[in-house]
């Protein structure tokens, strides 16, 4: 996890899956303990799976925190986490940009309005 | 008897006909009074049929027929589950205030039995994903081509039947749980030995990957398609280790016509008879799983039986040209 202008980027490289999703879910779950706000980069992801759609959307709606966490989704067009994340039409409730520049600078507060600038997955 | 298009069940909001045909005039008797009732109402129509009928309506309607859409069911049909999810998002784009009137003739794949049970599962489906949606969805049964097993479907899964410009209930109808349980019982395994046979855990899953892309490279399926299928192998064999009972196991079956990959553990199966069918709530963490595996596999088959859960994916081997 990294953090930039204040906010928490996550960018888990390779593949998610039942072995590995610890590596997002784990520091995911931090972040949203820590009220956020939130980036979960995918563009260096390769590959991704309804384990992957689970945490994003558990941290987004976490229950838990006083209030819901700012998160935002980076996913790079025409790779196999955009094509899941377009499957899942979940762009329309969290902001979804194609670099992690864009989310950051939106997140922090710089940035357009998301639905004037969201990422087109493609797929 | 009513006319087409109205429920005989009024005041129900989403209206779900199966048209038996026999001839084309036959189709054109139903179809073309719907589709002009849609333009005189200013009701906007998504017509999606065989090419032929098509070609015979577009003869019959005026060339400015304003909010008709025509399609061949080549342009507009993908699998069961992104259809569907197609059909609700041409709803959600055109309805602006009004009813809806929809036709549709699903491509039913006549050379595998788990395919055609996953398009009658969709019809059946459809009277619970679209459930009180201000919609009119007429879905013609070709009978000069379709065995009667499929007519059957259409009786099952539809609460009316067309006939010319009248409407009756079908007296066989089944409500959309009852029917999808009983059509996974249908399923069975494919008969003879698997190509591949192998035990997995989780830390085999990127393995279990790379053996499903390699059985779509040899039959030549291209990249979009791979993919799709070790997502949808994937998630069916996540769901295993995570709600199965070890020992996990797939089984690879190469057919002339489709792959199979069944995966199988020793629990109690999925109870669920809609299971994936549904799309999750965007704002929970679970239920994705089975629900991704329908949008991109060409079919998903639930089977339990004493002491044993499988799950199998089919995927359609398109012949090279």
């Amino acid at each position: 996890m990294t953090e930039r202008s204040g906010v928490s980027v996550l960018a888990p490289k390779g593949e998610l899956d039942l072995a590995t999703i610890d590596a997002l879910s784990q520091p995911l779950q931090r972040a949203a303990k820590n009220g956020g706000p939130v980036v979960v980069d995918l563009s260096l992801t390769e590959f991704i799976d309804s384990l992957t759609i689970a945490a994003i959307v558990s941290a987004a709606h976490d229950t838990n925190t006083v209030r819901p966490i700012r998160l935002h989704v980076t996913v790079r067009p025409d790779t196999q986490p955009a094509r899941v994340w377009s499957i899942t039409g979940l762009a329309e409730f969290i902001p979804t940009f194609s670099t992690v520049e864009a989310a950051v600078e939106h997140l922090a507060g710089a940035g357009p309005d998301p639905a004037e600038c969201p990422a087109d997955p493609g797929g | 008897m009513s006319q087409v298009g109205e429920s005989p069940a009024a005041p129900a909001t989403f209206v779900h006909q199966a048209l038996i045909y026999e001839s084309e005039q036959q189709f054109v008797d139903t179809a073309l009074p719907f589709v002009e009732a849609g333009v005189e109402a200013g009701e906007p129509v998504l017509v999606a049929v065989q090419e032929r009928n098509i070609e015979a309506l577009r003869r019959r309607l005026p060339g400015d027929s304003p909010g008709v859409e025509l399609r061949t069911v080549e342009q507009w049909y993908e699998n069961p589950s992104r259809t569907r999810a197609k059909f609700a998002a041409w709803v959600a784009e055109h309805r602006n205030g009004h009813r809806v009137r929809l036709i549709g003739e699903p491509p039913w794949p006549l050379s595998s039995e788990a395919r055609i049970r996953e398009w009658a599962r969709h019809e059946s489906v459809l009277n619970v994903a679209f459930e009180g949606l201000p919609l009119t969805f007429i879905c013609p049964y070709d009978a000069r081509i379709l065995p009667d097993s499929i007519i059957g479907h259409a009786r099952r899964t539809h609460p009316d039947v067309c006939n010319r410009r009248e409407v009756a209930r079908s007296d066989v109808y089944a409500e959309p749980r009852d029917y999808c349980r009983q059509l996974n019982g249908e399923g069975r395994a494919r008969e003879g030995a698997p190509a591949i046979e192998t035990d997995f855990a989780p830390g085999d899953l990127s393995l279990i990957r790379e053996l499903v892309a390699s059985e779509g490279r040899r039959v030549e399926m291209d990249r979009e398609r791979i993919e799709d299928l070790v997502l949808a192998v994937n998630e069916v064999a996540t769901n295993a280790l995570q709600h199965g009972v070890a020992p996990v196991s797939i089984r690879v079956w190469r057919g002339s016509e489709e792959i199979v990959f069944d995966v199988r553990d020793h629990g109690q199966g999925v109870a669920d008879p809609l299971a994936g069918q549904l799309r999750p709530d965007p704002e929970l963490g679970r239920g994705w799983g089975l629900w991704i595996a329908r949008m991109v596999a060409d079919a998903v088959e639930i089977r339990s039986s004493a002491g044993e859960s499988a799950v199998s994916v089919h995927a359609a081997v398109i012949a090279s040209p």
